[in-house]
C-alpha cells in the first residue's frame, strides 16, 4: 500500500463517468435502464481490479474513481480505454492525471466576499477529491473542442433514438442499436425468479386478476442523508473505502430483508447510498417498514439516516417521469429532514399516490394544498395509520371530498369547526377521534399527504386487493 | 372589416397571417362534463379546469361545432374547420370561465344493465359537473377569406339553437348556448430592420414533441418546454431568431438558467445564487471549495430551469399541463384510441427576431407546434419592442475585468477587457469566432439538437454546445478601447456565432455580471 500522507508530489489519476442520468435513461426501456447500471457497476469493478503497488486504487463507484500513482506507466489509461469501450460503448467519460503540486494540501483562504465555505475544516481526503475534482469539472465543462461533427441517420433506434439501428439487435419485435442491445442483455443476467424488468409483471403480482384496468406500480427511492458532511471530517481513503463498504453492505442487506416476501419487484438503480426499487403498489408500506427496520443499525451506530421518495403510479406514466416525480419526492424528504426539527435524526420520507397520469406541482407549489410534503417517516407512519382508521370508520370518498372542499374554502379555524361537524354527521368516527383529528392531526402542510395516503388505502389497502 | 360584412363583402385578409377574431359567450343550459384536463380525483368523471377555474378545451368545442355541422349536412364548411390530420382555418382558443373557482355540481348515477334492468356491481358513478349557468368567453379566429353570408350562416348554425359538449349528453348534460359577437379585423404590425424582442402570450397550450426513433408509450406525448427557432422561423419571416423560453411577464426576458447559477439544496426557495467570481477564482488559483453556503453550511446545486437575468432573478416554475384526447370511431362513436398529451402555457414566451432590409409584418395571432388542428399552440403576438438588453453590455463587460483585474491577476499579456457570455440558443463554434474574440474560460454543457428531415426521412443529430453554457471572452486585438469591443458583440449577436445559426443556433446574451 502507498502511504500517500509521506509523498513528496501526489500523482493522481481519475475519472468520471459524464452525466450518468443521460447513460441511464437514454433508452426508455426499464431494461436498458437496469442495465445502464450494471454496467456502470461493472466498469468501476474493472477499473478496480487494475490497482498495484504502483497504483492504487482509492476508490472506484457510482461512475467515479480515483487512484494514486507511484511510478508512471501507460497501462492504467490503457485498461480505461479498453473499459470504457467495452461497458460504456460510446458514452463521454472524462480523466485527468495530474500532480497536486501543494502537496501536503493547503487551504487557501479566501478573499471577502467569496460565498462558499473553503475546504479549512475539512480532513485530508475531501481536500485530495475536491482539487481532483476541479480538474475533471473543468476537463468536462470544456465542450467546445470536443464537439463532434453533426450525424445523419436514416433509422434511429426506437427505444433511444441516439444510433442508427444493428441489424443483428433485435428487440421484442424492433432491430435496435448496439448500446441499448448491449444494455438490455446486461440487464437479462440479472432477471431470475423474482427480479422482473416486467412493469405489468410486478404491477400485477400481487392483485386478484381483472381488478383494475390499468396498472400501479410502487415506487421507492432512497438516498443517505448528509453523507458529505461524514465523507467530509476524512483523513484518509481508508475511512472512505471503510464507509462505502459498509453502506453497501447495510444497503443490500435492506434491500434483500424487504423484498423477502415480494414475488415480483426489481431494485433499477443501486450505486453508492442511492438506490430506486420498484415494487407491487401493495407493497409499497411493507418495504418501506423493512427497509427502515434494517437501516436502523446504521441510524443507531453510525448516526446516519435516510430519505425516501415514495410513490404509487399508474404503469402508464413514462418511466422518465415516474423517476423524476419520485427523484422529486425524495428532495422534499431530505428538506424536511434539514429543516423541520422534529424530522432532524430520523429517517424522512415524502409520499405520492397518483391515481391518474395527471401530475402537477410537489410540496411548496403555490396554491393551498400540498402534496407530497416530506416528514419522518414516523410522522408519515402516523398519518397512514389515520388514513386507514378513516376509512375503517366509514369515512368515504365523497366524505374526504367535501373535507377538501371545507379545507380549500375555509380558513384554518373554520376548517376545523366545519370539518368537525360534517364529520359527525357523515362517518361513524367518535367525537373524541374526530377532535383530535381535525384540531391536532390534520395541518395545513399534511393535507395532502393525508389525502394521498386515504386515496392509496382505498385503491390498496387491506382486504382489497390482496390475494 | 364590419362594413365590408355589412355590405355582403368578405374577409380580406391583409396577408396569410392576418386573422380575425370574433368573441364567443358560452353559457351552460345544464351542468357541463368536459374532460380532458385536471380531472378531480375523487370522482368518475369531472369537468376540465386549470389553476383557476373551469375551462372548455378548445379541441372540445370544436369537435361540437364539427358535430353540429355534420348533422346539419353543412360539409362544405368542415374544410374551414380541418381535422386531426390537417388543420383549419378557424382556431378557437380555450373558453374560460368567467368565475374563479371550481363549485362543482356533483351527481351521482347509475348505469342500468339493459338486460336485467338492474344496477351492476361498481356501476354507481360519481360526477363533478361544471354548474348549469357558468359562462366562458373566448375567441374564434379566423385565418381566411369567408365571404360575409358564410360568416352570416356559420353563425346562425351555432347560435340558433343550443350546442352539446363533453360527456353525459344522454343524460342531459352539455347543453350550451353559444353567443357570437362581431368579427374584428385584426392589422398586423410592420416593424423595420433590426433586432426585435417578440413576446408570445399563449392562448391554449404549447406542445412540440421532441424528435426520437418511437415513444415508449406512444399514448404518452412529451413535449419540449421552449420554442425552437425553426418554429419561430415557420410563421415570421424574419432573417433569424432565437429560441423563446418561458417567461412569467414581458417585461422579464427569461433564459435557461446559467450552469454557474446553483441553489440551496434543502430550501424551498427558487432565488438562484451566482456563483461565477467562485468558480472562476477556483479554477484560475486551483483552489477548490465546498459547494455550501459561507454563513449557513447549506449545500448548493446546479440550478434548472428558466430565470430572468434582471437584479432580482427569480427562477420561473414551468409546469407540464397533461390532456387527455380521444379519437372515437365516426359511426359507432366508440372510443377507437386515447392518448395523453403534454403541454406548456406559462404566462409568455419570450425571444428575438432580427428583421431584415424589407421589414416584416406581424400579425396579431399566430399559431406553432405541434397538434394545431387540436387547437394547440394559438399565440397572442403582443406589441414587439427594439432589443434594448446591449444598453447595458459596456457597464457590464468593464466590472467584469474590473474583477478580474481586481481578484484574479490575469496574464498581462492579453487584453485587460473579459467578456462574460451566456449561451442562449444551441452553438456550434467555428473559426469566425476566432478572429475577433479568443475562449479563455468556458462551463459548457453538450446537448444534441435533432431534427428529423420529412423529405428525406432521415434524422440529423447536431452535437452543440446546449443554452446556458457560460463563456469568458477576450479580444484577440489586446489594444482595442472597449467601444469597438462592444460593436463588435452587437455585430456578433445580430450575426451569431458560429455555423447553422440561420437555424437559430449561436445566440447569446452578456451574462449579467454582479
Amino acid at each position: 500500500m502507498i502511504h500517500y500522507m509521506e509523498v513528496i508530489v501526489l500523482r493522481v489519476f481519475a475519472y468520471d463517468v459524464q452525466s450518468i442520468h443521460s447513460f441511464l435513461f437514454e433508452s426508455l426501456e426499464f431494461k436498458a435502464i437496469a442495465g445502464a447500471s450494471r454496467l456502470i457497476d461493472k466498469f468501476d469493478e474493472s477499473m478496480k481490479l487494475n490497482s498495484s503497488e504502483s497504483c492504487e486504487c482509492l476508490f472506484a463507484g457510482g461512475g467515479n474513481g480515483l487512484f494514486i500513482i507511484k511510478h508512471r506507466s501507460d497501462s492504467l489509461q490503457q485498461a480505461f480505454e479498453k473499459n470504457k469501450a467495452q461497458f460504456l460503448f460510446d458514452h463521454p467519460v472524462v480523466s485527468v492525471e495530474f500532480e497536486i503540486e501543494d502537496w501536503p494540501p493547503k487551504t487557501t483562504p479566501f478573499p471577502p466576499w467569496f460565498q462558499c465555505k473553503g475546504l479549512e475544516n475539512s480532513g485530508d481526503f475531501p481536500k485530495i477529491y475536491s482539487r481532483v475534482a476541479l480538474e475533471l469539472e473543468k476537463q468536462k465543462q470544456r465542450v467546445t473542442c470536443q464537439l463532434t461533427s453533426p450525424k445523419t441517420l436514416r433509422n434511429l433506434c426506437p427505444l433511444c433514438g441516439n444510433r442508427e439501428i444493428d441489424s443483428n439487435s433485435r428487440y421484442n419485435d424492433d432491430l435496435i442499436c448496439e448500446v441499448c442491445s448491449g444494455k438490455i442483455e446486461e440487464a437479462k443476467s440479472i432477471e431470475d425468479k423474482k427480479v422482473t424488468f416486467n412493469l405489468e409483471e410486478i404491477s400485477r403480482s400481487l392483485t386478484k386478476k381483472g381488478e383494475r384496468e390499468e396498472g400501479y406500480l410502487g415506487v421507492i427511492y432512497g438516498d443517505g442523508n448528509s453523507l458529505g458532511n461524514v465523507y467530509q471530517k476524512m483523513n484518509t481513503p481508508m475511512e472512505f473505502s471503510e464507509l462505502s463498504a459498509l453502506l453497501r453492505r447495510e444497503i443490500l442487506g435492506a434491500i434483500q430483508e424487504a423484498t423477502k416476501s415480494l414475488t415480483r419487484y426489481a431494485v433499477p438503480l443501486l450505486g453508492g447510498d442511492d438506490f430506486l426499487m420498484i415494487v407491487p403498489p401493495e407493497r409499497v408500506f411493507y418495504v418501506l417498514h423493512a427497509l427502515e427496520k434494517k437501516l436502523s443499525r446504521l441510524q443507531a451506530e453510525r448516526k446516519i439516516t435516510f430519505s425516501f421518495g415514495l410513490a404509487v403510479l399508474p404503469t402508464t406514466i413514462p418511466l422518465k417521469f415516474i423517476f423524476q416525480i419520485v427523484e422529486d419526492l425524495q428532495d422534499e424528504a431530505k428538506k424536511a429532514n434539514k429543516s423541520d426539527p422534529k424530522a432532524h435524526g430520523e429517517h424522512c420520507a415524502a409520499f405520492r399516490y397518483l391515481d391518474t397520469p395527471f401530475f402537477g406541482a410537489m410540496g411548496g407549489a403555490e396554491g393551498k394544498i400540498q402534496y407530497g410534503v416530506g416528514m419522518s417517516t414516523f410522522q408519515l407512519w402516523s398519518l397512514f395509520e389515520t388514513a386507514r382508521k378513516m376509512r375503517k370508520q366509514e369515512v368515504t370518498k365523497g366524505v374526504f371530498s367535501k373535507l377538501e372542499q371545507l379545507f380549500l374554502k375555509s380558513g384554518s379555524k373554520a376548517f376545523t369547526l366545519n370539518g368537525f361537524y360534517y364529520l359527525m354527521r357523515n362517518t361513524k368516527m367518535p367525537p373524541s377521534e374526530i377532535r383530535e383529528l381535525m384540531s391536532g392531526i390534520i395541518t395545513n402542510q399534511n393535507f395532502g399527504t393525508i389525502t394521498d395516503l386515504f386515496l392509496y388505502e382505498e385503491g390498496f389497502g387491506e382486504g382489497r386487493v390482496y390475494e | 372589416m364590419k362594413r365590408a360584412l355589412e355590405k355582403g363583402g368578405s374577409m380580406n385578409r391583409m396577408d396569410s397571417d392576418i386573422l380575425y377574431r370574433v368573441k364567443v359567450t358560452i353559457t351552460a343550459l345544464t351542468p357541463l362534463l368536459v374532460g380532458g384536463r385536471e380531472p378531480d380525483r375523487y370522482v368518475h368523471l369531472s369537468s376540465s379546469a386549470d389553476g383557476n377555474g373551469f375551462i372548455i378545451p378548445s379541441s372540445s368545442i370544436k369537435g361540437a361545432i364539427i358535430e353540429r355541422i355534420k348533422n346539419i349536412g353543412e360539409t362544405a364548411l368542415l374544410d374551414f374547420l380541418g381535422s386531426d390530420e390537417k388543420e383549419g382555418d378557424i382556431k378557437l382558443s380555450e373558453m374560460k370561465s368567467t368565475r374563479l373557482g371550481k363549485d362543482y355540481d356533483e351527481r351521482v348515477r347509475v348505469s342500468i344493465n339493459p338486460k336485467t334492468r338492474t344496477a351492476d356491481a361498481g356501476h354507481l358513478f360519481l360526477l363533478a359537473a361544471a354548474p348549469k349557468g357558468s359562462r366562458f368567453e373566448g375567441h374564434i379566429l379566423f385565418k381566411r377569406e369567408i365571404p360575409f353570408e358564410t360568416f352570416r350562416h356559420f353563425k346562425r348554425l351555432l347560435t340558433s339553437f343550443p350546442l352539446f359538449v363533453g360527456g353525459g349528453q344522454t343524460s342531459g348534460f352539455g347543453k350550451v348556448k353559444i353567443e357570437l359577437g362581431e368579427p374584428e379585423q385584426l392589422s398586423g404590425k410592420l416593424i423595420n430592420s433590426g433586432l426585435w424582442q417578440i413576446n408570445l402570450k399563449p392562448l391554449t397550450p404549447y406542445t412540440s414533441k421532441p424528435v426520437s426513433g418511437r415513444l415508449q408509450k406512444s399514448y404518452f406525448v412529451p413535449s419540449k418546454e421552449v420554442i425552437e427557432a425553426s418554429a419561430i422561423l415557420k410563421v415570421f419571416k424574419a432573417e433569424r431568431s432565437g429560441w423563446f423560453f418561458p417567461s412569467d411577464s414581458p417585461a422579464r426576458r427569461c433564459f435557461p438558467v446559467p450552469l454557474t447559477y446553483y441553489q440551496e439544496k434543502t430550501s424551498d426557495t427558487v432565488t438562484p445564487i451566482d456563483l461565477i467570481k467562485e468558480l472562476l477564482y477556483s479554477r484560475m488559483k486551483n483552489a477548490p471549495f465546498l459547494l455550501a453556503k459561507k454563513e449557513t453550511g447549506a449545500r448548493l446545486i446546479p440550478m434548472k430551469g428558466f430565470a430572468s437575468l434582471g437584479a432580482h432573478s427569480e427562477i420561473i416554475k414551468v409546469l407540464p399541463i397533461t390532456s387527455y384526447h380521444v379519437k372515437r370511431n365516426e359511426k359507432v362513436k366508440t372510443v377507437e384510441d386515447f392518448w395523453f398529451q403534454a403541454s406548456y402555457k406559462p404566462e409568455y414566451f419570450c425571444g428575438t427576431l432580427l428583421v431584415g432590409e424589407a421589414g416584416i409584418e406581424l400579425p396579431s395571432f399566430t399559431q406553432l407546434g405541434g397538434s394545431r388542428g387540436k387547437g394547440y399552440g394559438l399565440f397572442e403576438v403582443e406589441s414587439p419592442e427594439p432589443y434594448k438588453l446591449w444598453d447595458t453590455w459596456e457597464r457590464t463587460v468593464t466590472s467584469c475585468s474590473d474583477f478580474f483585474a481586481s481578484c484574479l491577476n490575469p496574464t498581462p499579456d492579453g487584453s485587460k477587457f473579459f467578456i462574460p457570455l451566456l449561451i442562449t440558443s444551441p452553438t456550434i463554434p467555428d473559426s469566425s469566432l476566432d478572429q475577433r474574440f479568443k475562449l479563455v474560460q468556458e462551463f459548457s454543457k453538450r446537448t444534441v439538437v435533432r431534427r428529423y428531415l420529412p423529405d428525406t426521412g432521415q434524422t440529423t443529430l447536431v452535437p452543440a454546445v446546449s443554452p446556458g453554457s457560460v463563456w469568458i471572452l477576450q479580444p484577440v486585438d489586446d489594444s482595442l478601447p472597449l467601444a469597438p469591443i462592444v460593436e463588435s458583440l452587437k455585430q456578433l449577436k445580430l450575426r451569431g456565432i458560429g455555423s447553422q445559426t440561420e437555424n437559430g443556433f449561436g445566440d447569446f446574451e452578456i451574462y449579467p455580471w454582479r
